[in-house]
């Protein structure tokens, strides 16, 4: 029973954290994504750079932002979900009879089924933004390796910093981690569904047919 | 309880709360169901006689019977099984 129990601390515990990464990424994200389009722009206006990284910049600066407003809601519903639940486990703590674990199981199965749409969109928007990600660290790299900065007398006049480079290629590389490990969780919880469904005909068979 | 919940999670739900003697709003609060539905259920676990109606001071009050005890055991063994044979995961 208390290995159960423990169980599930564990994973209310991990999908807190996945949810709590998720967030963490998706604001970075929205930081990041404003930084790629002004940076571009202002390179642009500058008369630094040649216009393809200037609109390209943009673009995935601007489409990185929104994707990240979208990633946050979806966050924001999977984690109330996952809190009720929580919150559920620490009242029935010193309990730990059958009905109380089967308690937490229940709202747990019920929360999934519930906010899988939002889980699914989530993983989706992560791989998404780690693809923009890379694409916008490519693009800066480019910008610096093949475009430079370069003035009219043959000095390069402007450096831009290493760590704001490397850091979408990191936040890209970081987000399809993050929706490669919530893809091995799914499939889980996929099969716990699967499971119930067909303990569904188990009750069905003992109840003589529901509803 | 919220979430999306099978006829038979509700089942279960309905039958544990009514433990103790319950009326049929108490019921459809805790379970969190529209009246209508509530209905629906109470008659279906009447019908199968996994709870009984008593009145009590005209009182109507639901109350879970052994056989819905049973079922709740039988409940409880299934759902446990789903988090005792699948490896444990965290981050």
């Amino acid at each position: 029973m208390t290995e159960i129990y423990g169980k599930l601390e564990n994973e209310i515990l991990t999908l807190i954290g996945l949810s709590v990464i998720n967030l963490i990424m998706a604001a970075l994200t929205i930081a990041l994504g404003v930084n790629i389009a002004t940076t571009a722009a202002a390179n642009g206006i500058d008369g630094v750079g040649n216009i393809v990284v200037l609109i390209g910049g943009v673009l995935i600066g601007g489409i990185t932002f929104a994707i990240a407003i979208y990633w946050i809601l979806s966050v924001v519903t999977v984690f109330e979900g996952v809190i009720d639940v929580k919150e559920s486990l620490e009242q029935k703590k010193n309990e730990k009879t059958d009905d109380s674990i089967t308690s937490i199981i229940v709202q747990l199965m019920a929360t999934y089924r519930e906010k899988k749409p939002a889980l699914e969109l989530m993983n989706k928007i992560s791989k998404l933004v780690g693809i923009l990600f890379i694409a916008g660290g490519i693009l800066q790299l480019f910008d610096m390796f093949v475009v430079g900065y370069i003035n009219d007398q043959g000095q390069l006049v402007l450096i831009p910093s290493i760590v704001v480079m490397i850091l979408p290629l990191a936040m890209g590389a970081a987000c399809l981690l993050l929706s490669k490990y919530y893809a091995e969780n799914a499939a889980e919880w996929d099969m716990r569904l699967a499971k119930s469904d067909s303990m569904a005909d188990s009750l069905e068979n003992i109840t003589g047919g529901g509803q | 309880m919220k979430g999306r919940r099978t006829q038979y999670e509700i089942y279960w739900e309905i039958l544990v709360f009514c433990y103790e003697s319950r009326t049929f709003t108490k019921i459809i609060n805790r379970c969190d169901m529209n009246s209508k539905t509530g209905q629906e259920y109470l008659e279906f676990l009447l019908s199968k006689k996994y709870i009984a109606l008593e009145e009590d001071e005209g009182r109507k009050q639901y109350s879970t019977t052994p056989a819905g005890r049973e079922y709740v055991g039988i409940f409880n063994s299934l759902y446990l099984e789903l988090f005792d044979e699948r490896p444990d995961f965290k981050l």
